[in-house]
């Protein structure tokens, strides 16, 4: 019935009914609103990453019981909460008696000893990549889930993404946001050329590094999500001139010219360039061979969302002038329309 | 009187919100590029917060009136007002939020100089 796709709408945009318009004035405050309540309804709560938890939980036991020897970690997106609802759970096993030799064999026995424990689902071992791993779905909860073995960097990161995070805060909101929107469009895997969550939270950090008024601290930017997340799709959408400009973000953070490095990827001057936070020798984003595409669909965000935010300034401006048809106050607009992250987000 | 006629037809072409020809009213900058600004008192004690000795103090302290390119990649002015060739094929029209005019905006355009 008519009643209920109006229902199945409005749920294009659940996030809407927790914004707070209290005090709201100006198109940039709705938006600034609404992007806290979409962070605040698309971040883990605590019953979800209890349940995930819970479910590493059970594969570590299952794990170490065969070998005693193992230890079992999260890493990731798990670690620093920044995974979005179908997100997968990145986990490594860390054992100092495999080597080379015995790596191979031990991904396999890891493989059926889950199975037998039926704890995952189409299980496949992934032996001919460039990192071996196990891929499966959960029983519980069926989360998509990888295991590698003895890789010590993504756990190290981790570590250090959260002390970044908890150095710039915005970015937790923003990051989720943009890695969000990019996995809307299948942009946030790097073996298909887009970007990694490490390197959209670098963008955002350098963005926010970077920023004129954040850099001087005219601004707080956990006030300002909704004009800066604009900014943000304005610079790397419309100005960031990715085949000359690298970003670095360690200290205050810095630009560097790919040339004066030799980073310049042959036949690909267009590619993003971020050093890693980690190792300085290291581009981690040069594998991002779409990038291209992820540029174009964000200079199309931008301008989206400016069209929605005039739009909504000249019917705010309506209403205090009084042009206001009184019969379009009567009638409730409906949460998606009113939705401005919706507009670009296309959920 | 003479005046008069020209000077409609001007006013209808650029922005009546910041005088800027290259849009019309509805489509000004103006309208979304709005700050939440700190006061003042935020604003003088940010580096005081923010470091743990004097050495970072004064870090902090430089790296806020510090400026990045990101069309050159180099330091001491902001993108839009860069002197080497624009590398990104989107044309710059309107000033963006990396542009001197940005940032000499706002109630500590002066601060910090
Ligand atoms: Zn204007
Ligand atoms: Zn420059």
């Amino acid at each position: 019935s008519r009643k209920e796709i109006e229902k199945q709408r409005s749920k294009k945009a659940p996030w809407m009914a927790d914004v707070d318009w209290e005090g709201c004035r100006t198109a940039p405050e709705m938006l600034h609103r609404e992007v806290d309540a979409f962070t605040r309804f698309i971040s883990p709560s605590v019953i979800e990453h209890k349940t995930r938890e819970y479910t590493i939980e059970c594969i570590r036991r299952c794990i170490t019981s065969r070998w005693s020897d193992a230890h079992v970690f999260a890493f990731g997106s798990f670690e620093t909460r920044l995974y979005l609802p179908d997100g997968d759970i990145d986990l490594v096993v860390m054992r100092k008696s495999v080597n080379q030799y015995n790596k191979q064999s031990m991904l396999h026995t890891m493989a059926s000893i889950l199975r037998q424990a039926n704890l995952a689902q189409s299980i496949q071992v992934i032996s001919k990549a460039r990192v071996p791993i196990i891929k499966f779905q959960s029983s519980f909860g069926g989360y998509p889930i990888d295991i590698s073995l003895n890789q010590t960097n993504g756990v190290d990161a981790g570590r250090m993404v959260n002390d970044i995070l908890d150095k710039y805060p915005a970015a937790r909101p923003l990051s989720i946001l943009l890695k969000c929107f990019l996995a809307q469009r299948s942009m946030n895997e790097v073996y298909t050329g887009g970007v990694s969550s490490y390197a959209v939270i670098c963008l955002v950090v350098s963005f926010l590094q970077m920023h004129p008024k954040v850099r001087r601290g005219d601004i707080d930017p956990l006030n300002n999500l909704g004009v800066l997340i604009v900014d943000l799709l304005e610079l790397y959408g419309r100005n960031f001139n990715y085949d000359n400009t690298g970003i670095a973000i360690e200290g205050s953070g810095y630009y560097f010219s790919k040339s004066s490095r030799g980073w310049h990827q042959y036949g690909q001057p267009y590619l993003l360039c971020i050093q890693d936070p980690q190792d300085v020798g290291n581009d981690i984003s040069k594998g991002s061979f779409n990038i291209l595409n992820v540029r174009k669909v964000i200079a199309g965000a931008y301008d989206m969302l400016t069209n929605k935010l005039y739009a909504q300034a000249s019917e705010i401006d309506a209403k205090k002038t009084g042009r206001h048809l009184s019969l379009r106050d009567e009638v409730e607009v409906k949460d998606e329309e009113k939705s401005l992250l919706l507009s670009f987000m296309g959920i | 009187r003479n005046c008069t006629v020209p000077k409609q037809k001007d006013s209808r072409l650029s922005c009546r919100r910041c005088g800027s020809p290259s849009h019309q009213t509805r489509a000004c900058l103006t309208l979304w590029r709005i700050y939440q600004y700190v006061d003042a008192e935020h604003f003088d004690s940010k580096p005081q917060k923010e470091s743990k000795d004097d050495a970072e103090h004064k870090d902090i302290q430089q790296a806020r009136t510090e400026m990045w390119c990101y069309n050159c990649a180099d330091s001491g002015h902001l993108g839009d007002d860069c002197d080497m060739r624009r590398g990104c094929p989107i044309p710059l029209i309107e000033p963006s939020a990396f542009s001197e005019q940005n940032l000499f905006s706002g109630p500590f355009k002066t601060a910090l100089i």
